[in-house]
């Protein structure tokens, strides 16, 4: 581990190299590599975070420029999953990531998520959440929900049979919608990114029974606390 | 009694506006004051069954009962990423 690199948050209070050892000896699964994923998989890499785990079966395209600040206008057709682990190897050769190139689905979930400290969401679609769910409750890793449309974004952090899960909480037939801004998938991931660093350093108080509803047409941040449901057909 | 509303996402983009008070006559339901929202927005029917509901900062199922006072957040989840 680079002590150097990372010496102005080892300078934290409370941080110190105990918690720059923990992030480097963690694994992190990044699923999707879209708006969302840009910012955590970056900000987790400049962190420090030891292995990551980038997947994402879809080619860049031209409408993902106004937010997935992972990609240029050469990558155009490239393999996502192939670019970003160049690109943060780039970034941090003091870290391990491993791109692949995989939809995921009831087949390979749990093999993507087996040997991962912690699961990110940046999934565009709850049907793959909802897989997602299934399996991180499964094999009891935590999971960090985040997404977003327009101005609007949601974040909330699951640790299984402990807090709430998607299904405790989301209904089946959220509405698609496309429209996003690049700033609203880019703060959502960040404040995804920064629950994993304090859930995996063990630093203040994540999302826990709590959604995190932001709304950037008033510059609101509200939270909402929610219970876990006796019911819940994944994790009551 | 009167209770205040505020709206998110699409929810904010059908009414027009982050937040409204809404007189109620007597104790009514959540599902109730989403129906009386209904008929000064139909467009909000569209929606309707992905919306989710808070009550005074807390997650909220339809059939909870409201009093005078109470802040009601009435927001669909958003899906992209």
């Amino acid at each position: 581990m680079d002590i150097e690199r990372y010496i102005r948050q080892i300078a934290i209070p409370g941080f110190g190299v105990d918690a720059q050892k923990k992030l480097s000896r963690a694994r992190v699964a990044i699923l999707g590599l879209g708006g969302l994923g840009s910012a955590v998989s970056i900000y987790l890499t400049v962190a420090g975070v030891g292995h990551l785990k980038v997947v994402d079966g879809d080619k860049i395209e031209k409408n993902n420029l106004n937010r997935q600040i992972l990609y240029t206008e050469e990558d155009l057709g490239k393999w996502k999953a192939e670019v970003v682990e160049k690109r943060l190897k780039e970034m941090n050769s003091d870290i391990e990531v491993e791109g692949l190139r995989e939809e995921i689905n009831e087949d390979n979930v749990r093999e993507l998520l087996r040997d991962a400290d912690a699961v990110v969401d940046c999934l565009d679609n709850f049907e793959t959440r909802f897989i997602v769910n299934r399996a991180v409750v499964e094999l009891n890793k935590p999971f960090f929900h985040g997404a977003c449309r327009a101005f609007y974004g949601q974040v909330m952090t699951i640790i299984p049979r402990v807090t709430p899960c998607l299904r405790c909480v989301f209904p089946e037939n959220i509405p698609k919608d496309r429209s996003i801004i690049g700033v609203t998938a880019g703060l959502i991931g960040l404040i995804e990114a920064t629950e994993v660093i304090k859930y995996l350093t063990g630093t203040g108080e994540c999302l826990y029974g709590k959604i995190l509803i932001y709304d950037a047409t008033r510059m609101s941040f509200d939270i909402i606390e929610v219970d876990r449901n006796p019911d819940c057909e994944v994790c009551g | 009694m009167r209770v205040k509303v505020r709206f998110y996402s699409a929810h904010r983009e059908i009414v027009g506006k982050a937040e409204e008070e809404i007189k109620i006559e007597k104790s009514i339901t959540i599902n109730d004051l989403m129906e009386k929202l209904i008929e000064k927005y139909p467009e909000l029917e569209k929606i309707r069954d992905s919306t989710l509901y808070s009550l005074n900062h807390r997650y909220a199922k339809g059939d909870e009962r409201l009093k005078d006072g109470d802040e009601i957040a009435i927001f669909p989840p958003v899906e992209g990423g």
